[in-house]
Parts: structure tokens; sequence; C-alpha cells
């Protein structure tokens, strides 16, 4: 049983896919990476490969700007990437399931449905990350994951604040190549050897990536061990772990918690 | 000895890696009926009503067949030898579906759009039944899997169906009752009883498994199919479907890995109805959801072993009691309970005590069958976890505990003739066994001793070392025959005809060597064919570790005769007696005549004396010698996550000669890869309602290439005197000794002991979290 | 749909349906180097290049890649008789149902090796092909041929 379309058209502008995209059965193709495995059956899908949302770049005002088109493994290469935070992202990116499947997903495939085991959306989550949509417009990324939207709308790019960050990203798995059991990415603003606003982020809950933000806010305070055990504190507070039929939620949890004390020793040190 | 013990190429290498069309799916033809299978979404149903009259309407769909249209007889799929020591408990399409995958309806179209349309409308009314999902609830249960009255079993095998038993086994060597209550009583000794769980561990053969049948120019009908035993698909095809087994053929092409899981007949049935109805060439391609749900598994299996010990480490009795779940139907469940016993206990063969019972009950769950290593790998992990328990008791030393107990060069154990697979085994003196050497040069090799001595600290994360040996057989004695059939060609080449399948292995190079070392030729020489039921002599199949042993031995006699035909016709041609013959490998001579092969091939073929040198012989192994193996695993334990690491793997083996150096290593490898992912990774995970999870790649977690660790194979010197040249099996040994070498390494590290497979990184957390309890 | 596509060098076009999949599109038209392994993308047995970058064929949709360039095993082979010898000599080769998507990797690797897109180490090479599953071997003796033919240590 596998995904069956009915109809498909590669829309040569924006607004074309847009109106295309209200009708009554229209989709986005994202990646396609993960379609394979649902029955449904889609009317009309509509493939944006032509409108050049592929294009991955540095905007003047100091944020990198990736298309919704854009590959996981062209994002990997780019040479913009390769020293921003450490190589942070290149990292993040390598350790997701395979390069091949990486040379189909693409970031609006992986945003979009806000999936719940990615562990690109906890490393982005954890940077200053805002994502833009075509009629909906710009929005912080821990906003649309959190709410989604509520009409019909294309995703056009990923905006990353391109600043000086120290970040971490630890994830727990048993096979290297699997999902994440759990992952948690940290990452700070360094300025003259001071830390700054840290942020915290959790995913693979199993639900979709979360801000700590009661730990954020614990931190803007101290860096020091007993904030960051507080930090830890409301960590198990505010954010909840669920069971899935792999691991439990009590597991995701402990180990979530041993992973954050390790990352925020790591970009703390 | 220039062709064996020598890492020559296999034969198929650079068609394999190339990606030339050699794989079942790639050759079959393209105007073939696509065939797909409706299955159960129940664990547990009959099938009151079946519509398929809206199916039939989807355009080019050629054909829909319910259990009403297919012939009730029922089979085991099960692939082994003749009378099977399996159940006859399945029918191609039955009234009763018992387990969710099971086969409800076959619809045949012209493509896959057609055919998976046609599934959709099929309407199905079913009595849902109360499904046995639980196996420890499965005995004397008042759901009945196999209320059929058809079932029944070839000779008895301990068939219980009216108590969903499948099979059952009791053996008992001296009073072990008795020896117990002596051991509870007697302060010099010490007695261990536990408990351990082993899953059911999926084959994951890359291909999936596939069929294809056609009707050939004599309207015979011709199945090529992804399986590991052609003469049974030909016996159970015929037997099923009442076609005369002259009218089939079973054709083997490449395969793309096996493990045990092709060993059964799975689609073959089906094709082979489809083409048979209509004429037209069908083909079955499983998906991989359908080899997760709808093939084979491992059987899962619970032990309660109970060890006695003196406290100077000499063992008293070995007391085994088995449960085991073959699932919805019982293939191999019986030989595969006994395996569980029949090739670990002899291990420890001074004992005054040893029983070894059990029960294999059906559930309404994903049929187990054959894997490598079948029974063996469960018992060992239980028998070596158990041996490690007892040096923990004893305060001795697990590897002089082995040492002290292990079997030796030229002793028995009463085991090899009680237990046979599926019925009484032979007598046997132990001929080659360099387990002792294995031991101690494993002990070397890993650093034992200094480690061992030392716990290794690196802030949460603990290193251990653990300790296992195993040993397996080699083919089934007395079950297992194989056959060979040497052609000489008129450039003196000769073409080697076997019924042994090579799954990837490089078993046709394998024998390819034997045949060139008795000839004294060289391998290139020889041109390989396996197998077709035509045009190759027959052979039981490549499973239970048969191949080079079994197999092998058949094509070294064939050699052996055909190297005196030769001789014979080089004397008729030299006018001398073929005692005066001598041969390099090239020329003939005698004093100073002499005639090259060649020559004499050609001459025999068009010239002088004409005829085709034909060589064959037959080989039922009277005995099954086990190669043996001594495993040291070094792990490193995240104490605040669980997680276990492999680091290093040193395994050494005594699997007599190594025909072929680096195909026996890679087998090693990959099999103890296998190994480490039932142990490590390879979770199975049901609903509530009995739909298996794990299902996919994504899901079901064989290892990838980052979990391996530094792996070590060593071979010891060691020679089999009734192998070819010396040679025992290697296929399954490596197998055997990771579930417990890595479980023994992780309670050296942690102090907890895990007795459930696989040993996930939650589990030893919740070990260690509730206080490093054992 | 009708999609046109450059396949190892060569200028196809194709009928195909909507929801067709690459991976059956190709061994549809003779190209049966391209395996079907697992249908969710892990196995990796189904691996091409698409306009030179290694992509899952069976999650790549066959409309999608009208106008592109796809490179399989058998359009490759005859440039890696050297990997091909290297691997066989360790009999790494086995029952070669994952050998031809891991071939498409080797090529992919040694390039962007070459290039100095990925660095030349035992560990980032394993990454890269971790999406290619092998149950016969253990994957030890294709990584010693595949670290020779790189030149990794």
């Amino acid at each position: 049983m596998s995904l069956r379309i009915k109809e498909y058209v590669r829309p040569k502008t924006l607004e074309e896919a847009y109106s295309l995209l209200q009708k009554e059965g229209a989709e986005i193709l994202g990646g396609t990476t993960y379609a394979r495995l649902s029955s449904r059956e889609i009317q009309l899908a509509i493939d944006l490969q032509d409108l050049g949302l592929d294009e991955i770049k540095e905007e003047e005002n100091g944020w990198i700007s990736i298309g919704s088109m854009a590959r996981l493994s062209d994002l990997e290469f780019h040479p913009l990437l390769k020293d921003f935070a450490g190589g942070f992202l290149p990292y993040v990116l390598s350790r997701i399931w395979s390069l091949q499947l990486r040379g189909v997903a693409t970031v609006g495939g992986t945003v979009v449905p806000r999936w719940g085991f990615s562990d690109f959306l906890t490393a982005v989550l954890a940077l200053e990350t805002e994502v833009e949509f075509y009629k909906s417009g710009r929005m912080k990324l821990e906003d649309f994951l959190e709410k989604g939207l509520k009409e019909k709308d294309i995703m056009t790019r990923l905006l990353i604040k391109k600043e000086e960050r120290r970040a971490v990203f630890k994830y727990m798995r048993n096979s290297e190549y699997d999902f994440s059991i759990v992952n948690v990415a940290v990452s700070v603003k360094v300025e003259d050897g001071k830390l700054y606003d840290c942020r915290i982020a959790v995913g693979a809950r199993p639900g979709v990536a979360k801000l700590a933000t009661k730990a954020m806010e614990i931190l803007k305070e101290s860096y020091d061990d007993e904030h960051v055990e507080m930090a830890l504190h409301a960590v198990e507070d505010e954010i909840n772990f669920g069971d899935d039929f792999r691991w439990s939620g009590e597991y995701r949890k402990s180990v979530a918690l041993v992973l954050l004390k390790r990352a925020l020793g790591e970009v703390i040190s | 000895m220039d062709q064996v013990k020598k890492s020559i190429i296999k034969k198929d290498a650079f068609a394999l890696i190339s990606g030339m069309p050699v794989y079942t799916d790639d050759l079959a033809p393209k105007d073939a009926l696509v065939i797909k299978i409706l299955r159960s979404p129940h664990p547990f149903a009959r099938i009151k009503n079946i519509d398929v009259s809206e199916a039939l309407k989807v355009k080019g769909v050629e054909l829909v067949l319910t259990h009403k249209d297919v012939p009730r007889k029922p089979i085991t799929r099960a692939g082994q030898g003749y009378p099977e020591p399996s159940p006859y408990d399945k029918f191609i399409l039955d009234e009763y579906v018992r387990y969710v995958g099971d086969e409800v309806a076959i619809v045949a179209a012209e493509d896959e759009f057609a055919a998976e349309e046609a599934l959709k409308k099929i309407k199905v009314d079913y009595e849902i039944l109360e499904p046995v999902l639980d196996f420890e609830e499965a005995e004397c249960n008042t759901s009945i899997i196999h209320p059929e009255k058809e079932a029944f079993s070839q000779f008895d095998i301990g068939y219980m169906p009216e108590k969903n038993i499948a099979a059952s086994y009791s053996m008992e060597v001296g009073d072990v009752d008795k020896l117990i209550e002596e051991c509870e009583k007697d302060p010099d000794c010490v007695l261990i009883k536990r408990r351990y769980y082993t899953q059911a561990q999926a084959h994951v053969m890359l291909e999936p498994h596939a069929s294809f049948a056609y009707i050939d120019l004599h309207g015979r009908l011709v199945i090529v199919s992804s399986t590991q035993t052609p003469f049974h698909v030909r016996r159970q095809v015929s037997m099923v479907l009442d076609i005369p087994i002259k009218s089939i053929r079973v054709i083997k092409p490449r395969i793309g890995g096996g493990f045990g899981g092709k060993q059964a007949l799975h689609g073959e049935l089906i094709t082979a109805l489809v083409t048979w109805k209509t004429k037209k060439p069908s083909k079955l391609v499983y998906t991989r959801r359908e080899v997760f749900e709808a093939t084979y598994t491992r059987h899962p299996m619970r032990f309660d072993i109970t060890l006695g010990a003196k406290k100077d480490g000499t063992l008293k009795l070995i007391d085994v009691e088995v449960l085991s779940d073959t699932g919805a139907y019982g293939e191999h469940a019986l030989t595969t309970l006994m395996v569980a016993g029949s090739k670990t206990l002899p291990l420890y063969n001074k004992v005054e005590g040893v029983r070894f019972r059990g029960k294999v009950v059906y559930t309404n769950k994903v049929p187990a069958g054959a894997y490598r290593g079948y029974g063996a790998i469960q018992g060992n992990f239980v028998l070596e976890s158990a041996m490690d328990e007892l040096a923990q008791e004893l305060g001795i030393d697990p590897v002089d505990l082995r040492l002290k107990n292990v079997i030796r060069e030229g002793e028995t154990s009463p085991i090899f003739k009680i237990m046979g697979e599926g019925r009484e085994g032979v007598e046997m003196i132990v001929r080659s066994c360099k387990l002792e050497e294995a031991i101690k040069r494993v002990v070397e090799l890993s650093g034992w001793k200094e480690k061992r001595s030392k716990s290794e600290r690196n802030g949460s994360k603990v290193r251990g070392l653990g300790f296992a040996i195993a040993m397996q057989g080699s083919g089934i004695a007395n079950i297992d025959m194989a056959s060979a059939i040497l052609k000489l060609n008129d450039d003196g080449s000769f073409n080697l005809l076997v019924g042994a399948t090579d799954l990837g292995t490089g078993s046709d190079t394998i024998l390819a060597q034997i045949a060139a070392e008795e000839l004294g030729v060289s391998t290139d020489d020889i041109i390989v064919y396996s197998s077709d039921t035509d045009l190759t002599p027959f052979d039981t199949g490549a499973y239970a570790s048969s191949t080079t042993y079994v197999s092998g031995n058949a094509v070294r006699l064939a050699a052996k005769k055909m190297l005196k035909l030769i001789k014979e016709e080089a004397a008729k041609m030299l006018n001398v007696s073929p005692d005066e013959i001598t041969w390099d490998g090239k020329v003939l001579r005698a004093g100073d005549k002499e005639i090259s092969l060649k020559d004499l091939a050609t001459k025999l073929y068009y010239t002088e004396n004409q005829k085709q040198l034909v060589a064959d012989a037959s080989f039922v192994g009277p005995e099954s010698p086990p190669p043996y193996a001594a495993t040291i695993a070094e792990v490193e334990v995240d104490t605040e996550t669980g997680k276990v690491d492999v680091l290093k793997y040193y395994t050494v083996l005594d699997i007599g000669t190594p025909i072929n150096p680096n195909l026996a290593k890679v087998q090693v490898e990959g099999a103890t890869m296998q190994g480490l992912g039932m142990t490590l990774y390879e979770d199975v995970k049901y609903s509530g309602t009995g739909r298996l999870l794990t299902n996919n790649l994504m899901y079901y977690k064989i290892p990838s290439r980052l979990d391996v660790p530094e792996i070590h194979v060593e071979f010891l010197e060691s020679y089999e005197p009734t192998g070819p040249f010396g040679a025992k099996s290697v296929a399954e040994i490596g197998i055997d000794t990771p579930p417990a070498a890595v479980a023994n390494a992780i309670y050296s590290a942690v102090g907890v002991r895990i007795r459930e497979l696989p040993i996930t990184p939650e589990k030893v957390f919740s070990a260690l979290k509730g206080g490093m309890k054992s | 749909m009708k999609i046109r596509v450059k396949i190892n060098g060569q200028d196809r076009s194709f009928e195909i349906d909507p929801s067709e999949y690459l991976l059956d599109t190709l061994r549809k038209n003779g190209y049966m180097s391209v395996k079907r392994g697992c249908d969710t993308g892990s196995c990796g047995a189904c691996t091409v290049l698409l306009d030179g970058r290694p992509v899952i064929s069976c999650s790549v949709l066959s409309a999608s890649v009208d106008g592109h360039e796809i490179t399989t095993a058998e359009g490759i082979a005859n440039q890696m008789k050297e990997y091909m010898h290297a691997l066989a000599s360790e009999g790494a080769d086995q029952c070669g149902f994952c050998q031809p998507g891991l071939l498409v990797m080797i090529y992919y690797l040694k390039k962007m090796i070459d290039k100095g897109l990925i660095e030349r180490d035992k560990e980032t090479v394993r990454r890269y092909l971790i999406g290619n599953l092998c149950r016969c071997s253990g994957y030890l003796p294709q990584e010693r041929a595949i670290f020779r033919f790189l030149g990794v240590d």
C-alpha cells in the first residue's frame, strides 16, 4: 500500500502554487521521504521544485536564509554553515538517518509536518530561528511548532539568526542508525567571554521539539552549578515526555536530563 | 594443498557487485501477473463470508482466490527432509486466520496498482475469535488455535493441538531430581536456578522473498525462487497442488541472503497455484513489511535453568526447561527446541545428571521458523549466562569454571546419541576439538586476566569483559543428503553440478575449491551450477551448517571418482595400466608416455574411445562434527543512560580446515553482528491486539556499520578427519556466543544481570536504578 | 504522464503513473541494479545518484525527476573495477544484494573526498555509508576494502 497521486503539477510561480493548494485534496510535496509509508490519496500533488526555493544564502541583516526546498544534504555541505556556531548544524545533519535520505528530505518537509522525531528541529529551535510562509508571513519557529498554521500555506524559508553562539546537540539512540530516543540542544550567546541568552530545546519526547522556557529564564540569572541544577529541575516540570511503543516517557525524561546536564556543562565550560 | 585453505574470490563476485540482473525479481518475465495477498487484520478469526465480486471487476485483474478455491490439504512449509518433524498444520488458504498477516485471499493482476486496488475491494466478514497472544498462557487455553481435524504430524513429535502444543520433548541422563536434592543439602555444593527470555529475531536478509512461475514448452510448471531448498519446494508443491514431481522444475538463481528464512516455502505455493490455474507467468515479491509480518522469526523462548556444582567448580548437573513460542504454525517447532539442548549441553559432558524438557506452544503471532543458529543461540545465551552466574556464586573465574568442565578431543557426550534433530541422534566421539586451546587463546588475545582484575571507569562509563563458549554441528547426521555431478569438458575443464544452494556465502566457490583440490586442477577450471531440480542432483538444501561438510564431502567423492575415470581413460590411450598413471594437474604420464588432460578430453569427445566422462557421488553425514568457539566481549556501559557499547570482540574458533579463509572469516564476522543485533538492538514489539509494530527497517533495528565493534576472528589449526580436507562447518557457530558474552560483560562492568533479550539501554537503566540488583 | 530523464548519460523518456516511484520506473525499464530491499528508505539498496547526489530511489517520485539526471550502478561499474576487485578480494560481496547501491555510494564518496568536501577519515566514511545496510558481512570485510580503495586510514 502506498500513496496514490491522482495528478502531479509543477507550478511556475508561488501565487500559482498557492491557488492550486487551495483546491480540495491538494497537497505540497515535501521531500516525499515518508510519503511512501502512507496509503492516502492525493488529488493534486504540487511540486515546488521550479520556484527557486532551494537557495541557501546570508541575508544582509544577519540572518541565514534557507529555502524550504533546500535538501538536508545541501545544507550539510553548504560553506555558509560550516563554521557557523562551530559547525553545529552540519554535525546534527550528518547524524540524521542516511546521506541518501538527506538527499531527498527537504527543510520544508521537515518543518511543516512538525515531525516529533526530528533532530533538525531540536537543533534549529535552540538557535534563534524563524519560519516564513507565503501568506502567513514570518514567525518564530517555537510559535509555529507549538501552534501550527490554521490555513493551507506554503513555507518559503527558514531563517536562522547569524550570531556568535556556542551550541551543543546531544542525542540518545540504541543503534546509531535510528531515530533518537530523545534529543536535546543547547546554545548560548558568547560576548567578551560572557554567556547570554541560553536556549534549551528538547525533542523526540516523542512529541515535537519544545523550548524549556522556565529553565532558560533561570539561567538568565547565573550559569553556576546551583542554577544549572535548578534549570534541570525546571525542565523536569515544564517538558512532558511520553511513551511510544519502543521507549517509555520515564526513560526519555531521565535520559533527557542526563543529556541536558552534559550539554549545559559543555556550553558553559 | 593449493586450492583449499586459500582465499579465492567468489565466482559470482563481479556479477553481484556490478548489479547484473541475477536475482529472482530481476529475472521475472515482464508480462508476469503480479500477485498480491490480502492478509488478516485480526490475530484470530474465522472467515464467515468472503465476497470477491467487486475485486474481479477491477480492470486488469486476472484471478482472485479464496480458501474456497484452493485444495484443502495440510502441509508444513518448513522445508525440511521428508518426513518432516513439523506438524502439517497449514493450508494455502484457510477458513481460519491465525495471526495478523495470515493469508486471506490471493489476487493476480496485470500490474501492482490493479492488484492493490482489487485487494481493497474484497469484502470479508470475520467472526473474531479470542486470540492467544501471551505464550506463557497458551497451553490449555480455552482458545484452540488449530481445531482443524486435517492437521497431523508425520510421526510422534509431541504434537497436542487440543492443548495448543505443536511439539514437546524430554530427556534425562542420571536422576536429576535426586542430584538437585543432594546439591541443596550438601554444603559443599552450589545450586542456582534462573529464568531467561529470548526474543523473536527477524532474519532481515536484504532481498525479500520472491518467486515467479511459468509453464515451459512441455507444459510443465517452472518455479524460480529465492529458496534455500529447491528440492523441498518441488516436493511440497507437488503434494499440495497434486502435480506430479516430474511436471515441476524449481530453479534457484542468486539469492540475496537467507539465514534460514528462505529454508521454508513462502511465496512458491502461491505463484505455483496461480500459474498452474491461469497457465500464465506470475510473480510474487514480498514487501519488507510482509517479510516481517508474514514469513518467519526466530522462536522466542523462556528458559528455566538449574545448575549444580561442587564448590571446587565441578559441574554436577544441568536441568533445562523450555517454553518455546512457534506462533501460528509449527514449522521447526520440535527441532528448534531440541537444538537448544543438543547444541549446548555436550559442551559440559562430564556432569552426573542432565535433563532437558520443553514444550512448543502455538500463539496467534507471526510464525517462527528456521533462523541461523536456531535453538543454539537461545540455549547458549541461557547456559553461558548461567555458567557466569554460577562462577560468580562459586567465586571462581568464569574461564576457569569452563576449563574445568568442557568437552575435549577424543571424548563424547551421551547427548549426541539421545538428541538429534526431531529424532534420536548418533553416537559420536569428538574427533576434532580445540575448544580448550581456543579458550586459552581468547583469554590471551583479549587481555582477560589483566582487565578483569581492575575496573575501568571513565566518568559515567564503566568497562567490563564477558566470556562465553559455543558449539554447533555440521549438517544433520543421517538425514542431510547431498550429491554432486562432475562432467569433463573437451578443454579439460569441469562442470560441477550441485543441488546445494549458495545463498551468498560463497559455497559454490568453496565446493569448486574442494573439487579442484581433489582433482589437482585450478578452481578456475571448475564451472559450478546450482541449483535446478532438472539439472542438478539432489541436495536437502543449505541449512543446518551443512554445505561445506555434507555437500563438500559429496563433491570430494565425485572428484575422486572423476580422477579415477580420467586415469582409466588415459591408461587406455597410453596403453598402460591405470596404476602407472601419474597426474600433475595438466598432464597424465606413464613412463615416457604422456597426454594432457585437454588432449585426452578432446579425443574422448571426438576421435578415440568416445565417451562423456561423468562422475557422481552422494553423501550423508554419519556424524555431525561440532565446530567450537570461545569468545570474549569488552563492553562499556554508560551508567547514567544504560547505553551499552561493545568496544572489542574477540572470538577464536575451531572450524577444522577453513577451505576459504576469507569467506570463513566473513561468515564469523557476519554471524557475530547478527548475534550482537539480537543481543542489543533487535527488539520485537506487538500491539495489544496482536499486530507486529516492529514491521519495517525503521523500527526493527539491525546493527548499522557504526554499531560494529573491533572484531578479532582467529581460527585455530584443527583437522576434522571426517570432513572434506579436514573441514567442519562455520555458518552458524559465530552467532551463538554474542548474547551471553555481552550479558556477562555488562554484569562484569556494572553488576546488573539482564536475563531478557534484547538488552536495551532502558532495561540496563532500570536495572541500574533498581539498585544494582541481579 | 511522460517524463524525460538522462540515465547514465542517455536520454530516455518513460510513460509513468504520477504515483510511481523512481525505483519502480528504473526497474521496469531494465535498470535492475537498483534493488528493492525495504520500502521505507532504510536499506540503501535502491541508491542512485540524482543530479550527482545520492538518493534513495524508493522515496523519490518519478514525476519529480522529469528533466533531471540519474546515475545507476550500470552506468559506473566499468569505472569502479579497482573497487570491485578490492571488495571481492575480501570476500565481502557475499549475497550481493546491497552491493550496487553501495557501489554508487563509494563512487560518490570517492569524488567528494577527492574534491576535499568529505574528510578522508574512517569514522566519516562509515557515517556517510550508514544508510547502506548489510546483513551478511557484519560490514567489516566491506570496510577493509572500502578504506583501502579510498585511501582512508
